[in-house]
């Protein structure tokens, strides 16, 4: 071989072999990372091996394949660097020893020489080259093999390290191993999607209570089991594999304390969505606000409690709001009863919640929220206690009279009703009807007093039935209902009462009591006037002392005050006198309209009326008003000159009172024996009925309770007569007294006799009849024996009245002649004698005074003309003084003392004229009229009609027997009869058509008819109604009306600026508010009618006596 | 049975706190009775008057009223009938002694007055009071009092309704156990404002004025008394 070739094929052989090395390099570490990719497929496909759909195996596939190529492009790269010609030569170059560049110029020569190259110095420095080129190619690479070398072996080295752990890999985990492996050899069918039905995984993501434990369920069909994985934040994520049944498996998750990530994966690869449990703190509701409205008829203030609800004690009807705040999201809450039914849904909004509720029943309830999780919350309000209230119908009590009673004469009886609710009154109503004497009903008429929502009330109506067209023996009927204010105005009604209107006799005692009421007023009057007096003599006395020094300033302002005050009290009882006044006239009005009293009660009460006129007259009460108003300007001459006045007229009116006193106890006391007459009549009457229905027979034990009853009704007659006894006795009415004696042991015997007749009856002995007539002929002597005793007090007192007279007669003639003859000697006499003639003045003006108290005394005022008769005595004196002023100053240009003393005569004798005039009249009362006769004539035959009718009306519940009845009714009759009679003898003496008092003769037209129907023995409701109507029409005969005008309009303009003044605030004494409030209707309806009258005047008085001064507290309520 | 339908008349007075104070004229509705005086004084001022106000009382309030109003005098005994008092005027007042007593008694025995100066009546109506009321004081009602709250609200007082003398208006009251018995307008003539309009052609909002001042009065005269 040449030195040239050899010198080109060592270094060939180099590159080779450094070619060689480069590709048992680049192949070892390819075949590494084709290990390493093999290992990384168990851990990237995962347990399950690729996913379904999963790229992992198709890029591990690509990497590997593309190692190949990689492997080679990388050994040709380095092959070009490490192969490369100079690199090489200059590594042999070291290696042979040789310089360097010598194998590479060798090369070169070889391959080319240079034109002008010695071919032989060529051949020389080849060979010299080529000799040294020996030895392998491995040791002539040199360095650079050694380089190349060490590659390999950490290539080879690499791949041998990598063998052992994908040894280890398979032997650890060798289905997931070759599962990836198995992944890797078909890449493309693992990517594309599996032909099973995806996964899924409840709940999905929501919010769970903290700390609680899920259970997931997860839904993986045609699948045995699943994988599910779970990561907790910050930690790795764990897995269980669930086993599924039919597709469907379930598995708890550890508690969740912090965000969860889950999800499940099926062996074909398949995966589930990632869902997340984020864990919340539970619901905690505290804040709780409930408004109270009450119902509005309560009238209660709305409430509003936060948070700790207290019991609720609540009216029905109220109405609950509620609403409050959770500390997260509310999903529902409710308000449950103990049964867990919901009374009150609560609407939810975010954290807040609101509801409204009307509880309909008493109980403890719950409450219950869940949070939008459903969870329920873990602090819920305390329960609801609610006590329900039901309204209560209000309570009403009539506590006055409070019991079945008589009605007054006035037909006004004062109610006093109680009511109260709790929660506020409507109103009350009362309601009234009228039922007749024969059991007929009218139709109640309700009046209604509004009480605006008040919660006690006590209201004061008085009952006045006197417009209506009532009758003796009827009954007025009357309650009180109360109705709350609730919606459905809740009821309640009192006991029913009863209003007797009286008969003749209950008239004649109320009358007697009326006139007994009026004499102790006049007495209380009298004593008052007394001390009146005596204060304003006592005023006057001072006040002339302090007059003599001349006080002036604040004493004399005390003066003036003390003059007013006692002015005023002497005003207030003039008043008092003027209201007694008014109310005979309203009780003589009352029995007139009644149509029961006699003429005689009538004019008697007329007379009281005219005294009590005397006793204050008009114009002393004018008199007094003017001194009133005149005070403030008086000088203190006029202040002394007033006061002497009002003591004068003080003196008059106590005089005047004490005078009447004893004319109204005496008209007390003869109203008190004609009602105990008419009570004797009456029950003399019943007896006699009775003992003829007893003598006919039959219904023994009706008999004997009747007569017991007519017993009891004596034993009451028994006590009246003790007390008219009684009366006389005080009165020194002794005569009269013992007639009153009398007839008390009259009656005595009586008594026993009934007392025998009702025990024969009960036995049913046939002399029942007999004692019982007895009893009635006793009776009937009983009240003739009353009878007598009061015409015997009649006639001494008429005689009284004549003597007095006849003395006043007498005396005033004798002054008359004792001034004549004085004013005979006064005729041509000196001053001197004149002086002295005053003493004798004096004495006949003593003598003057001395006729009037005898007067008043001796006639107690009740003769007629008395108060003219007075007037006269006054006139006389007023004359006799002038007299006396005429005699003092004889010369001066008055009249003459003579003059003056005619005067006297005259006047005294006109007294003594009236006196004798009035001592003819006796009793009579003065002419009348043609149609006031007619009137009294009318009223009287009113009344017998109304006896009449109340003896026809009381006959049928006797159930008297036929023979008695037909008596009975035949007796009517003949009464009904004699009124007809009468009415046609008025009216045959004319009255023209359409006279006020009516058509008489359709009256008597219609008396006529009903004696005839009575006669025929008709006694029914028909004939009771027609007698009472004819009673009201007498008595409406005959009454007139008036009326007055108005007229005229003024003008005025529209405001304008203007400042208001700052007011006070008004105090109790302000107002005159009560301290003392009323006691309850249980107190007073334990008391008598009478007794509780007087608690509830005396209440209004203890009220006003306590009431404060304005600016007062009013102090504390009671 | 005539007559048997007739009116019940009740009186109904107070006695105790709480207590009602109504008169009423039998079932029928209610009216107002227009005092007839002595003296002088044109009791008879503005006619129309109360028509008008009964006839808005009825409507504002449903209590069932009358037309008209009724004159009376006070002693007549049929003031009883009569819940209401009125009175007015511009001239003088004056009550006999027996008017002055049945006025006393009513007014103590639950019915109400109301007084309202129509200028001129003022010094003959205190007076008068005085003489009914000796034992009483009439004192000025404040702002406060209910009768300016309900059921229309006045809360300065009483409103201004006709110009007399430039002087604030003011209501005066006399108390009886703590009921109101008589209430005087003074310086502001509600008769003036209750009248047609077209008599004093009063702008409508101080007729509107009168008209529920009047209603606040009729209205606390029939249901006061309850505390």
């Amino acid at each position: 071989m040449t030195p040239a070739r050899r010198i080109g094929h060592a270094v060939e052989g180099v590159r080779g072999h450094l070619s060689r090395s480069l590709a048992l390099t680049v192949a070892a570490w390819c075949g590494t990372a084709a290990l390493g990719l093999l290992v990384l497929a168990p851990a990237l496909a995962g347990g399950e091996g690729w996913s379904a759909g999963s790229v992992g195996p198709l890029v591990m596939v690509l990497l590997m394949l593309g190692l190949v190529p990689g492997g080679v492009w990388y050994w040709r790269r380095l092959g070009r660097h490490w192969c490369a010609e100079h690199r090489v030569t200059r590594a042999m170059d070291a290696t042979a020893g040789l310089d360097e560049g010598a194998v590479l110029g060798g090369l070169e020569l070889s391959r080319f020489a240079p034109p002008g190259t010695s071919p032989g110095l060529r051949d020389l420095a080849l060979h010299r080259v080529g000799s040294e080129l020996t030895g392998s190619a491995r040791m002539l690479s040199g360095v650079l093999g050694d380089r190349v070398a060490m590659d390999l072996r950490r290539g080879v080295t690499a791949f041998l390290a990598t063998v052992p752990v994908l040894v280890l890999v398979l032997a650890l985990a060798p289905a997931r191993t070759f599962g990836a492996w198995g992944g890797m050899l078909s890449p493309l069918a693992v990517l594309v999607e599996p032909a099973l039905p995806p996964v899924s995984v409840e709940p999905g993501s929501v919010e769970v209570a903290r700390g609680s434990a899920v259970e997931v369920v997860a839904h993986a069909p045609l699948r045995d089991s699943v994988t599910l994985r779970w990561d907790v934040t910050g930690q790795v994520t764990r897995s269980a594999v669930v086993a599924l049944a039919d597709g469907r498996g379930a598995a708890p998750l550890p508690p969740v304390a912090a965000e969860v990530r889950y999800w499940i994966e099926a062996p074909d690869g398949a995966r589930s969505e990632v869902h997340t449990l984020t864990p919340v703190d539970p619901l905690f509701v505290s804040t709780l606000t409930v408004e109270v409205t009450h119902p509005p008829h309560t009238g209660l203030a709305p409430a509003e409690y936060q948070n700790e609800i207290p019991p609720l004690a609540i009216p029905a009807g109220t109405h609950l709001r509620v609403r409050g705040q959770g500390s997260r999201g509310i999903g529902s809450g409710a308000l449950v009863d103990d049964a867990g039914r919901s009374v009150m849904r609560l609407e939810a909004r975010g954290t807040a919640f609101e509801g409204s509720w009307v509880p309909g029943r008493s109980g403890v309830f719950g409450w219950e929220f869940t949070d939008e999780g459903g969870g329920a919350a873990a602090v819920a309000p305390e329960p609801l206690a609610v006590e329900l209230i039901p309204d209560q119908p209000p309570a009403i009590d009539i506590v006055y009279p409070g019991i079945d009673t008589l009605m007054p004469i006035d037909l006004r009886q004062p109610l006093v009703i109680q009511t109260q609710d709790d929660y506020g009154l409507a109103r009350v109503e009362i309601v009234v009807r009228r039922v007749s004497a024969s059991g007929m009903a009218g139709e109640p008429v309700v009046h209604a007093v509004e009480l605006g929502g008040s919660a006690g009330a006590i209201v004061r109506p008085v009952l006045d039935v006197s417009a209506w067209t009532v009758s003796p023996g009827d009954t007025i009927r009357y309650r009180a209902r109360a109705f709350d204010n609730h919606p459905s105005e809740q009821m309640r009604e009192s006991a029913e009462f009863a209003l007797w209107i009286g008969g003749v006799t209950e008239l004649e005692r109320a009358a007697q009591e009326e006139l007994e009421r009026a004499a102790q007023s006049v007495e209380e009057l009298a004593e008052e006037a007394r001390q009146a007096e005596e204060e304003a003599r006592d005023l006057q006395a001072r006040s002339e002392a302090e007059g003599e020094r001349n006080r002036r300033g604040q004493a004399d302002f005390e003066d003036r005050e003390e003059i007013a005050q006692a002015m005023e009290r002497q005003q207030r009882m003039m008043e008092s006198v003027d209201s007694l006044q008014r109310e005979l006239e309203e009780l003589r009005d009352a029995l007139r309209d009644s149509g029961l009293a006699d003429q005689e009660l009538e004019n008697r009460i007329r007379d009281l009326e005219e005294l009590l006129e005397q006793v204050a007259p008009e114009d002393a009460q004018d008199a007094v008003s003017e001194l009133q108003e005149q005070l403030a300007e008086m000088d203190p001459d006029e202040l002394r000159e007033a006061l002497e006045q009002m003591a004068l007229d003080q003196e008059r009116l106590r005089q005047r009172l004490e005078d009447s006193l004893e004319q109204f106890r005496d008209a007390a006391i003869e109203q008190e024996f004609r009602a105990t007459g008419r009570e004797a009549e009456e029950l003399a009457e019943e007896q006699d009925i009775l003992a003829r229905a007893m003598m006919e027979g039959g219904e023994e034990p009706l008999r004997a309770e009747q007569q017991a009853a007519l017993e009891a009704q004596a034993e009451e007659l028994q006590e009246a007569l003790e007390q008219l006894q009684q009366r006389l006795a005080e009165a020194g009415e002794m005569d009269a007294g013992a007639g009153v004696q009398e007839a008390r042991h009259q009656l005595s015997q009586a008594r026993q006799q009934m007392q025998q007749a009702t025990q024969m009856a009960q036995q049913g002995q046939q002399q029942a009849g007999q004692q019982a007539q007895q009893a009635a002929g006793d009776l009937s002597e009983v009240a003739e024996q009353l009878g007598q005793a009061q015409m015997q007090m009649q006639m001494q007192q008429m005689e009284a009245i004549r003597t007095a007279l006849g003395q006043t007669a007498a005396d005033a003639l004798s002054l008359a002649r004792q001034q004549s003859e004085l004013r005979g000697e006064m005729q041509g006499a000196s001053a001197a004698e004149l002086a002295a003639m005053r003493g004798d003045e004096a004495a006949i003006a003593q003598g003057i005074r001395n006729l009037a108290e005898n007067y008043a005394e001796g006639t107690e005022m009740m003769a007629p003309g008395a108060r003219d008769l007075l007037t006269a005595v006054g006139q006389a004196m007023e004359e006799l003084d002038g007299t006396i002023s005429a005699m003092e100053n004889p010369r001066s240009q008055g009249p003459s003392p003579m003059a003056e003393a005619e005067k006297v005569v005259r006047t005294l004798n006109e007294v003594a004229r009236m006196a004798m005039t009035s001592g003819q009249q006796g009793q009579a009362q003065g002419s009348a009229s043609a149609s006031e006769q007619m009137m009294q004539q009318l009223q009287q035959l009113a009344q017998q009609q109304g006896e009449i009718m109340q003896d026809a009306s009381s006959l049928t519940p006797m159930q008297l027997g036929q023979e008695t009845m037909s008596e009975e009714i035949e007796d009517v009759a003949g009464r009904q009869e004699e009124v007809a009679e009468e009415l046609g003898e008025m009216s045959e003496e004319g009255t023209e058509e359409g006279d006020p008092l009516g058509d008489l003769s359709a009256f008597a037209e219609e008396a006529r008819r009903l004696a005839e129907a009575l006669q025929q023995g008709r006694l029914d409701p028909e004939v009771l109604r027609r007698q009472e109507q004819l009673f009201h029409r007498l008595l409406d005969a005959g009454r007139t009306l008036e009326r007055d005008e108005e007229s005229e309009e003024r003008e005025s303009e529209e405001p304008g600026e203007f400042e208001r003044d700052g007011v006070n605030a008004l105090t109790a004494g302000d107002i005159d508010a009560l301290r003392f409030e009323l006691p309850g209707a249980a107190v007073l309806r334990a008391l008598p009618p009478a007794q509780r009258a007087l608690v509830v005047r005396y209440f209004e008085r203890l009220n006003r006596m306590t009431t404060g001064p304005p600016g007062s507290d009013g102090g504390e309520r009671r | 049975m005539s007559g048997f339908a007739g009116p019940v008349v009740m009186l109904v007075g107070a006695l105790a706190v709480p207590a009602v104070h109504a008169l009423e004229q039998g079932t029928g509705p209610v009216t107002i009775g227009r005092l007839q005086y002595e003296g002088g004084g044109d009791w008879y001022a503005n006619p129309s008057s109360l028509p008008n106000l009964l006839a808005e009382v009825r409507a504002r309030t449903g209590i069932p009223t009358a037309e008209r109003d009724v004159a009376i005098r006070p002693g007549d005994p049929a003031l009883r009938d009569f819940p209401f008092l009125y009175m007015t005027g511009h001239g003088n007042v004056r009550f006999s002694p027996e008017e002055r007593l049945a006025l006393r008694r009513y007014l103590l025995e639950g019915g109400f007055l109301h007084a309202d100066d129509n200028y001129g009546l003022d010094e003959s109506f205190r007076q008068e009071m005085a003489r009914v009321f000796p034992d009483r004081e009439m004192v000025e009602l404040p702002p406060e009092h209910p009768v300016f709250h309900a059921p229309y609200e006045f809360p300065e007082g009483l409103p201004k309704i006709h110009e007399h003398d430039g002087a604030p208006p003011q209501a005066f009251g006399i108390f009886h156990q703590g009921r109101l018995v008589v209430i005087y307008t003074y310086e502001t003539d509600l008769g003036d404002g209750w009248e047609d309009p077209d008599v004093h052609e009063d702008p409508p909002e101080i007729r509107e004025d009168a008209l529920r001042m009047g209603v606040n009065i009729f209205v606390f005269a029939m249901t006061q008394g309850v505390s």
